[in-house]
C-alpha cells in the first residue's frame, strides 16, 4: 500500500478559507475538547448546550459574559495593534496591572465627583499601561531589543509591584489581608441602564471603534499597516518605524491599562494581588483570532468570555475540572496554528492500493 | 511543424480569476534540443511550465511526452516521468553537502531499509549491504515496511562517489562533499542541475537560469547545457533576454499575452525579429535623448562617507553634483559602494561624514521623510525587499510616498477613494499590467517588470527634483526596460535631476549626460558617454588605471573586467543603433 501526502503551497487562499478560518478553528477545538468530555463521562452535546446555549439565553449569563468581555477585548486590542505593525506584545497582563495600580491610586487619593474622577483614573491607568508597554517599544524601536522577551519579563515586574503595593503602601481596609482599601463610590463604575453591566463595557466598545477607525481610516493606521508588512519599504518611503513602533506600544499598553482599571472599578472594587485571571495572556489568542480587524477582536474576546463563563457553569453542573476551560482555550490556539498551516498549503491525501506487482524482480526474499 | 516531437503541448489553456494566462498555446520540443521559451514578464511562460511540471492543471489542451499522454498531479509525478526543473530561486539546503542535497527529496530510505542488490530507486546501490544490512530481508522487502521507510526515514548517506561519478560524466566541477553554503551561485545552480540528472531526466526546464549568474558563469552554464543536449536530454530554457535566446538555443518559441506567437529556428532570426515577436511591435534599441539644458544644481554631495551594514566603510569621500534635467550615470562592479551611495543620497542611510544638499538645502543627517518631502525619489535596487510591501495592495504601494499630501485629506481621515484614484492613475499612465482592482491585487502578485513600473511610477508621479535610481531595469523584460528608460528620460525633460546607478553599461551610455565610475567607494573616473571609451571604463571599474596592464596583476579582475565590458554585448545592446523607427516610439506615446 502506498500512502501519498502531497503538500502544495497555495498561490492564493480561497475566500471561504480565509474568512472561515476562525469558525473552523473554534469548531475544531470544540470537537477535540469533546474527547476530553467523553473521557470524563459527560455527554459533550449536553455539556456544550449548558456552556453556550444556557449561558447565552440566561440574562445573568449574558451579563457575566459581557462583563468578562471588557478586559479581554481591551487587552486583545493591546496585542492586536502592535501585531498590525509586526510586533508581539505578550505583556498585556503586566500593562493591565500597572493600569490597575495607577487607576486605583487615583481613585483612592483624589476626591472629585464621579464625572471627573473616573475619566481621570482612566487617563492615569492608560498612561501607566502605555508607559509599561512603551519601555519595550522604545527598546525595540531604538536598539532592536526583542520585544517578546521584554514585554513578557516586564509582566512579572508589574505583578510583583502590584503585589508589593497591596501588602505595603496601598494596603488597607482588609486587616492583614493583601489588598487596597475599597474604591470610593465616585471611582466605581455605575451600572448601565437596560444592559445592567458596568460602564466599563462602553469603554471597551469605544476602544474597539477607535482602533477600527485608526487602522482603517487614518494615515497613522496606513503607516502601521505598511510597517507591519515591510518595515524596510516603509523606512525607504520616509515612514519612521521608530515612531510607529512606539505608537503601537503606547496605545496598545494604554488599552491594557484601561482594562486594569475597568476590572477594579467595575468588578473587584479594590486592588488585590493576582486579581486578573490571565486576561493579558488570553489576549494573545484573541488578537490572533481577530487579527483582521478590531471588530473581530471584539468577537474573539466575546467568545473567550463565553468560554470562561460557560466553563464555570459546566464546572458546577457536571463537576468537571476547571482545567477543562483551559484545555479548550489551548485547543483553540492549537487549531488556529493548524489552520494557518492549511491556509498556506493545500494537502492532498491519496491511498493507493498498489496491486500491480511491479518492481519485485530481483527481490531476494520475496514478499513477506 | 514537428512530426514526432518529444514533448508536445497543444491547445493549452489556463485561466485564473480575471486573467487568461495561457490561451490555446502550442509548444513542442524535440529530443536533444535546447528550446528557448521567450516572452515578456507575464506572457505566460511560467504558467505553461508549471503546467508541464505538474504544479497547475490545464483547463484545456493536451500534453504528450515521448508519444504518451502526460497527466500530472504533482511535481513528483513530473519527476517520475523524467521532467526536471531548475527554479530561479534554488531549492537547496545550505548546511547539507552537495551529495546530500542531490539525494534529498528522492525519498531514499535510510540504510537499513534499503534493498540489497539495489533494484529500486536510482540511489540504491549494492555498496550499502555491509553498512546497514542488519534488517532481515523479510522486513526490507515488505511493501508496507518499505512504504513506511520511504516516508519516514531518510538516507542522506547514499554514496557520494556515485554522485561524483555523475558529476564527472557531465563535466561538472563540483566538490560533492562540500556543504552547499560554501558554493557560489554558479556552483549552486550546477547542483540543481545535478539533482535533476540524478533523477534521470529526459527533459530539463530552466527558469531564467542566467538571471543570477555573472556573464562568465552564464558562459559556463551554456557549455554545460550543450553537453547535456548532446547526450540526448531536451532542455527548455526560459528567458526574456534576446541575446541568450539567439546564442544557445536551437529553436525559440515566443509567447505574448498568453498566446503562442510562433516557433522559429534560432539561426534564422536576429534579435530584433525576436523582440518584435515578443513585444508585438518594433523595439527601439536606441533611445531619443533630446538635449536638455541643465538647470540649477539639485544635488550637491561633498566628502560623503558611509558605512555598510556591517560597519565597514563603503563610501570613502564622494563628491558629486547633479543639475536639474541631467542624468548622471554611475558605473561600477557590484559591491563597490553603489548601494550605500544610493541609500545615502536618498536619505535612507546616514553618512558618517560629508554633506548632502538638495536644491541648495543642507539635508545632511535629516530623516528619510525630510528627503522624501524635500523632493527626493528613490528606486531601490531590490524591489521586493525595499521597493514595495508585497502583501499589501497596489493602492497601498502606489501611495507609499505621497501619503502625506493633502489631496488625500478627508477631514481628519485618509481619503481612500482618492488613494484609489491616485493608484489607478499610476497604473494607467505607467502601463502596469495584471491589475484588475488596485485595492485587491497585492503588489507581490505583479511580475517583475510590472512591479518595477509601479515603483517607478510612484516615484515619478511625484515630480521629484532628484531621482536616485539603482538598477531600475534589472531583471525585467525588454518591453518594460524600454518603457522604464523612456520614463526616466521623459522625467529628465521635466527637469528632474537623476542619479542612475547601473551595472549595465548600455543603459548608462543610453541615458546618461555624464558618467562617473565608482570603485571601492570612490569616484575614480568621470566622462561623458560621447567621449567615453568602454574599455577604459571597464578598466577603471575594476581598479585599473586606464590603458596600463594593471589588471593583469589581479587574478580575478580580468574576468570581472571582461564581464563588465561584455555586459552590454550580452544584453539587448547587441543591436544598439540598428533600428530606429517611428513605430517604436509608440511606447512613449502610450504614456501620454
Amino acid at each position: 500500500m502506498n500512502v501519498s501526502i502531497e503538500l502544495e503551497a497555495r498561490d492564493d487562499v480561497p475566500a471561504w478559507l480565509a474568512y472561515g478560518t476562525p469558525v473552523f478553528t473554534v469548531v475544531g477545538a470544540l470537537a477535540l475538547a469533546a474527547v476530553a468530555l467523553v473521557a470524563l463521562s459527560v455527554n459533550p452535546i449536553a455539556a456544550y448546550g449548558t456552556m453556550f446555549v444556557e449561558t447565552l439565553t440566561d440574562p445573568f449569563g449574558l451579563r457575566q459574559t459581557a462583563t468578562r468581555t471588557v478586559p479581554l477585548v481591551l487587552t486583545g486590542l493591546a496585542v492586536y495593534l502592535p501585531l498590525r505593525a509586526g510586533l508581539w506584545n505578550v505583556g498585556a497582563e503586566g500593562q493591565l496591572y500597572m493600569g490597575a495600580v495607577a487607576g486605583t491610586w487615583i481613585g483612592l487619593n483624589v476626591s472629585l465627583p464621579m464625572a471627573a474622577l473616573i475619566p481621570l483614573a482612566l487617563l492615569g491607568a492608560g498612561v501607566a499601561g502605555g508607559i509599561w508597554a512603551g519601555i519595550p517599544g522604545y527598546l525595540r524601536a531604538k536598539w532592536g531589543v526583542n520585544e517578546i522577551i521584554t514585554t513578557l519579563l516586564l509582566t512579572f515586574v508589574a505583578t510583583q509591584i502590584a503585589s508589593y503595593l497591596v501588602r505595603g503602601p496601598m494596603q488597607g481596609g482588609m486587616g492583614n489581608f493583601p489588598g487596597s482599601a475599597l474604591l470610593p463610590v465616585a471611582a466605581q463604575y455605575p451600572t448601565l441602564p437596560v444592559l445592567e453591566v458596568h460602564a466599563g463595557f462602553l469603554v471597551g466598545l469605544l476602544a474597539v471603534a477607535a482602533t477600527a477607525v485608526l487602522v482603517a481610516r487614518t494615515r497613522v493606521g496606513f503607516e502601521v499597516t505598511v510597517v507591519g508588512s515591510n518595515p524596510l519599504a516603509a523606512a525607504q518611503a520616509g515612514m519612521s518605524t521608530t515612531r510607529v513602533y512606539l505608537f503601537v506600544f503606547l496605545v496598545g499598553g494604554a488599552f491594557a491599562g484601561l482594562a486594569g482599571f475597568n476590572e477594579i472599578a467595575g468588578v473587584q472594587e479594590r486592588l488585590r494581588p493576582e486579581f486578573s485571571s490571565g486576561y493579558g495572556f488570553t489576549a494573545i489568542p484573541i488578537a490572533l483570532l481577530g487579527r483582521n480587524g478590531a471588530v473581530r477582536v471584539l468577537l474573539a474576546a466575546a467568545f473567550f468570555a463565553l468560554l470562561f463563563v460557560g466553563g464555570s457553569k459546566l464546572e458546577v453542573a457536571y463537576g468537571v475540572p476547571a482545567a477543562l476551560t483551559d484545555v479548550i482555550q489551548a485547543l483553540v490556539i492549537l487549531c488556529l496554528i493548524t489552520a494557518e498551516f492549511f491556509k498556506r498549503y493545500s494537502v492532498a491525501l491519496e491511498l493507493d492500493r498498489g496491486d500491480e506487482p511491479a518492481s519485485v524482480e530481483g527481490e531476494p526474499g520475496g514478499a513477506a | 511543424m514537428d512530426e514526432d516531437p518529444f514533448l508536445r503541448m497543444s491547445g493549452v489553456r489556463k485561466e485564473f480569476p480575471g486573467v487568461v494566462a495561457n490561451d490555446d498555446v502550442d509548444f513542442s520540443v524535440r529530443r536533444g534540443e535546447i528550446h528557448g521559451l521567450l516572452g515578456e514578464n507575464g506572457a505566460g511562460k511560467s504558467t505553461l511550465m508549471k503546467i508541464l511540471y505538474g504544479l497547475y492543471d490545464a483547463d484545456a489542451g493536451s500534453v504528450h511526452l515521448g508519444g504518451e499522454p502526460l497527466d500530472l498531479d504533482s511535481p513528483q509525478d513530473a519527476i517520475d516521468r523524467g521532467i526536471g526543473m531548475v527554479h530561479q530561486h534554488f531549492k537547496l539546503i545550505p548546511r547539507l553537502s552537495v551529495a546530500e542535497n542531490v539525494v534529498l527529496g528522492e525519498r531514499e530510505p535510510a540504510g537499513p531499509f534499503r534493498e540489497r542488490g539495489g533494484t529500486g530507486s536510482a540511489g540504491g546501490d549494492g555498496g550499502d549491504d555491509e553498512s546497514g544490512g542488519w534488517l532481515p530481508d523479510a522486513v526490507r522487502t515488505n511493501r508496507v515496511a518499505r512504504a513506511l521507510a520511504e516516508r519516514f526515514t531518510i538516507g542522506l548517506d547514499a554514496s557520494a562517489t556515485e554522485i561524483e561519478a555523475l558529476a564527472d560524466d557531465y563535466g561538472f566541477d563540483v566538490d560533492v562533499r562540500a556543504p552547499v553554503a560554501e558554493l557560489d551561485v554558479g556552483e549552486r545552480q550546477r547542483v540543481e542541475i545535478l539533482k535533476a540528472l540524478y533523477r534521470d531526466v529526459d527533459l530539463l526546464i530552466l527558469d531564467e537560469p542566467t538571471a543570477v549568474l555573472t556573464p562568465a558563469e552564464a558562459e559556463r552554464l551554456f557549455e554545460t547545457l550543450r553537453t547535456l543536449a548532446d547526450s540526448g536530454i531536451s532542455i527548455i530554457f526560459i528567458t526574456h533576454k534576446l541575446a541568450e535566446a539567439t546564442a544557445i538555443t536551437d529553436r525559440v518559441t515566443v509567447l505574448r499575452e498568453g498566446e503562442t506567437v510562433g516557433t522559429v529556428e534560432a539561426g534564422s532570426v536576429d534579435q530584433s525579429d525576436l523582440a518584435r515577436m515578443m513585444v508585438g511591435r518594433e523595439v527601439l534599441f536606441t533611445l531619443d535623448r533630446d538635449p536638455v539644458e541643465p538647470g540649477e544644481p539639485v544635488l550637491a554631495a561633498s566628502g560623503l562617507r558611509a558605512e555598510d551594514d556591517r560597519g565597514i566603510e563603503a563610501l570613502s569621500g564622494i563628491d558629486m553634483s547633479v543639475r536639474a534635467g541631467e542624468v548622471v550615470g554611475i558605473a561600477g562592479v557590484s559591491g563597490n559602494g553603489q548601494r550605500e551611495l544610493a541609500e545615502t543620497l536618498a536619505g535612507v542611510r546616514d553618512p558618517s561624514s560629508g554633506t548632502i544638499e538638495v536644491d541648495g538645502r543642507d539635508l545632511t543627517g535629516e530623516s528619510t521623510r525630510t528627503f522624501v518631502d524635500g523632493g527626493v525619489s528613490f528606486v531601490p535596487e531590490d524591489r521586493h525587499e525595499y521597493g514595495c510591501a508585497a502583501e499589501l495592495s497596489v493602492m497601498h504601494n502606489a501611495a507609499l510616498k505621497e501619503l502625506r499630501h493633502d489631496r488625500f485629506d478627508d477631514g481628519p481621515f485618509l481619503d481612500y477613494d482618492e488613494l484609489e484614484r491616485y493608484a489607478e492613475e499610476i497604473v494607467e499612465e505607467f502601463d502596469v499590467r495584471g491589475v484588475h482592482d488596485v485595492r485587491e491585487v497585492p503588489a507581490g502578485d505583479l511580475s517583475g517588470g510590472n512591479l518595477q513600473k509601479l515603483i517607478l511610477g510612484r516615484e515619478l508621479t511625484r515630480d521629484p527634483d532628484l531621482l536616485v535610481a539603482h538598477q531600475p531595469t534589472r531583471g525585467v523584460d525588454v518591453g518594460a526596460i524600454e518603457f522604464l528608460r523612456e520614463a526616466i528620460l521623459d522625467q529628465r525633460a521635466e527637469g528632474t535631476g537623476t542619479v542612475l546607478i547601473s551595472e549595465d553599461l548600455d543603459e548608462l551610455f543610453d541615458l546618461s549626460d555624464r558618467l562617473l565610475v565608482i570603485y571601492e567607494g570612490e569616484i575614480v573616473h568621470e566622462t561623458t558617454p560621447e567621449a567615453a571609451d568602454r574599455e577604459r571604463i571597464g578598466m577603471r571599474m575594476t581598479g585599473g588605471e586606464g590603458d596600463t596592464t594593471d589588471a593583469d596583476d589581479r587574478g580575478d579582475s580580468n574576468g570581472a573586467d571582461r564581464a563588465m565590458t561584455d555586459g552590454g554585448v550580452r544584453g539587448m545592446g547587441g543591436e544598439r543603433g540598428a533600428r530606429q523607427s517611428d513605430a517604436g516610439r509608440s511606447g512613449r506615446g502610450d504614456r501620454r
